[in-house]
């Protein structure tokens, strides 16, 4: 007995190890990054960052307050934010108003119209990306912030649609149809009823999708071009990647400028942002 | 009647609601895709002054009379309705019937006809002539892109295989250990991030000077350690720099980024299986490899099927890790096809090649799209 414990014991502990050490590609990464960002320029070329535990002393805010006073960050965290949240509400509004009949009434081609949705999720970007801004350059849009505010709602209306019908299907009907005897029109039933009980789903779309948007680059490098005054965090990072200004204390602030808000997001609500990710791919 | 009425009405107040969503899909989604097709079966061909007179004269000389002289007066011209009507359609330009005044000779018409294509031609639009496959027959041939091609297929193959099944393993692993949420949600974290904010992450980890690449400084130190065995000094390698190894070390980054959502959607899909089943295995004598080959990965076999595909359609649309960790370089060996595509769009200006590269990436995603989508109908259908 006592051998069969000492077994399992070991058995414990080496999987235990085995498990950090993997956990640890994860982690020494991202430390490495969020150190470096702490130290100036000399430090860094000369020393690695794990030595910067034997002198604590020599961190530095300096490299964060350069990126965003002199390097333009602050005001591409600004234009992130421009886009990001006019793009989640839109999407969150017009795909619950588009969800909502596909989930509770009979209509014609409920189904057919719902599975174009569906097939519209796979569609690559590149495949709309050229007519698109041409589209734009034609209203004379492109450029400005309200270009990227609709393409992302209609990048994202496909999976917002599925996501929402997903959660409304678990409404039981019974709730719309006793709503329906007493007289409450379909406007009602949406913002009254179900709405209301939505609000995990709602909340998991607007956490997925402000964050998708928030990471993209390629739309907003295509539609709203390389400006600096429009550029949001990762246009503005990318392209200070090629230029010879920037030196890696630059890249490493400026980078974890663009991580902690989808870092706090996520760890605040990530029960949340998981849902939205794997939404679809669990069978069962 | 009355009821087929009652039900045609009620759906179009239904679609409604929908209008906006569907506004937005038609014109972002459904109509540029379409375009993009046939875009890709044009060619810009950039023709002189000279040229565009002449084609003027001929159409002026074929649909009206052929007797004219320069100082006639336009609109006096046989015909001069249907001449405007095929000018606009071959230029693709647009001239109104108002916009010539009756005094306006054949010689000041032309001139007028002029200006509007070359503004046309100003504002990036050049003649576009239909060449069938031309595009998708210079792919072929072009270097560049078969490398992109190439490297499609190595990053398909390497982050799906790598990405699932060590998805799989650690999903299996992560249940023996009390912190499994904790574990689970540090490997899920880049899938928060941006991939620019992980490229860079990487970039550092790869990078050549031995103060500044994690990656390096180990090696360089393993090696120092081990320099008594007479092992040579150690060369620092530039992982992101050198062509035989920059595809990895980027399809490596795409694995870390991707393998904590496999990990999340196979620990639920393995937690979903009723108990029942792996006791009456265990029952059986089967030890916990077999219990997991023959028990556990057939019942969850249909996640598994849907995980590759998903991995396999994100694979294919790779864009960002490579623009922000490489550019594609050097000298493009490390591009894939979107980067390709967006290359020879917006750095070349070739928007006609770019759309067959778009349309052709399109293709290749189809196959994993139907059967997702074979998937979800099949769902759908046991639903209801």
């Amino acid at each position: 007995m006592k051998k069969d414990r000492i077994k399992k014991t070991l058995a414990s502990i080496t999987i235990n190890i085995i498990i950090i050490i993997f956990i640890g590609i994860w982690i020494i990464p991202t430390l490495a990054l969020f150190i470096n960002s702490f130290r100036n320029r000399a430090d860094m070329v000369t020393s690695g960052w794990w030595k910067a535990f034997l002198h604590p002393h020599k961190l530095t805010f300096s490299n964060y307050l350069y990126v965003l006073m002199h390097a333009g960050i602050l005001r591409a965290f600004i234009n992130s934010i421009i886009i990001s949240i006019p793009a989640t509400i839109l999407t969150v509004i017009i795909g619950a108003m588009a969800a909502y009949p596909i989930s509770f009434y009979k209509f014609i081609g409920r189904m057919p119209i719902f599975i174009i949705f569906i097939i519209l999720q796979i569609i690559p970007i590149q495949i709309t990306l050229i007519p698109v801004l041409r589209m734009l350059n034609v209203i004379n849009i492109s450029g400005n912030f309200i270009s990227v505010w609709i393409a992302h709602t209609a990048y994202g209306l496909p999976f917002a649609i599925y996501l929402l019908r997903n959660f409304f299907a678990k409404i039981p009907k019974s709730l719309v149809e006793s709503a329906e005897i007493d007289g409450a029109g379909r406007l009602l039933i949406f913002t009254k009823l179900i709405l209301p009980l939505s609000i995990p789903v709602l909340i998991t779309l607007s956490i997925f999708q402000f964050l998708w948007v928030w990471n993209d680059l390629l739309v907003s490098l295509v539609f709203l071009g390389g400006t600096p005054d429009v550029a949001p965090l990762t246009v503005k990072i990318t392209s200070m990647i090629g230029s010879l200004e920037s030196g890696w204390h630059i890249k490493t602030a400026s980078a974890f400028i663009s991580m902690i808000l989808p870092l706090s997001v996520f760890l605040f609500l990530q029960k949340y942002f998981i849902k939205g990710a794997t939404a679809g791919a669990i069978k069962g | 009647m009355k009821k087929i009425n009652k039900n045609i009405l009620n759906s179009l107040q239904i679609y409604i609601w929908m209008l906006p969503a569907f506004i937005l899909v038609f014109f972002f989604l459904i109509k540029p895709a379409f375009q993009t097709f046939f875009i890709s079966l044009t060619e810009k061909i950039k023709i002189s002054e000279n040229q565009i007179s002449v084609s003027i004269n001929k159409i002026i000389l074929e649909n009206g009379n052929r007797d004219i002289k320069n100082k006639n007066k336009f609109k006096q011209l046989k015909n001069w309705k249907p001449i405007i009507k095929k000018i606009n359609k071959t230029f693709n330009i647009f001239v109104k019937y108002d916009e010539i005044n009756d005094e306006m000779t054949v010689k000041d018409t032309t001139e007028l006809i002029l200006i509007k294509i070359y503004n046309r031609l100003e504002n990036e639009e050049n003649l576009t002539k239909f060449v069938w496959f031309k595009n998708y027959k210079r792919m072929l041939n072009d270097s560049l892109m078969i490398q992109a091609f190439k490297n499609n297929i190595l990053w398909l193959i390497l982050f799906t295989s790598i990405t699932v099944s060590v998805g799989l393993i650690t999903a299996k692993l992560f249940i023996k250990i009390k912190w499994a949420n904790i574990a689970k949600t540090i490997i899920f974290i880049p899938m928060s991030i941006s991939y620019v904010a992980s490229g860079i992450i990487w970039s550092f980890m790869y990078d050549k000077d031995v103060n500044i690449g994690t990656i390096n400084a180990l090696l360089n130190t393993i090696f120092k350690l081990l320099s008594f065995t007479g092992l040579n000094k150690y060369q620092p390698v530039a992982f992101l720099g050198r062509a035989e190894t920059v595809n990895y070390a980027l399809i490596f980054t795409g694995i870390w980024i991707w393998t904590g959502f496999c990990t999340v959607i196979f620990t639920a899909a393995l937690n979903n299986i009723p108990k029942e089943i792996i006791e009456a295995s265990k029952i059986d004598g089967a030890n916990s490899i077999q219990t997991f080959l023959k028990i556990e990965l057939p019942v969850i076999f249909p996640t598994t099927a849907v995980v590759i595909t998903t991995m396999i359609i994100n694979v294919l649309k790779i864009f960002d890790i490579v623009y922000t960790m490489t550019g594609g370089g050097p000298a493009g060996v490390s591009e894939v096809t979107a980067n390709r595509m967006y290359r020879t769009a917006f750095n070349e200006g070739n928007f006609e090649y770019a759309a067959a590269i778009a349309v052709v990436l399109f293709l290749a995603i189809i196959p994993a799209m139907i059967f997702n989508i074979k998937i979800f109908i099949k769902e759908e259908i046991n639903k209801n």
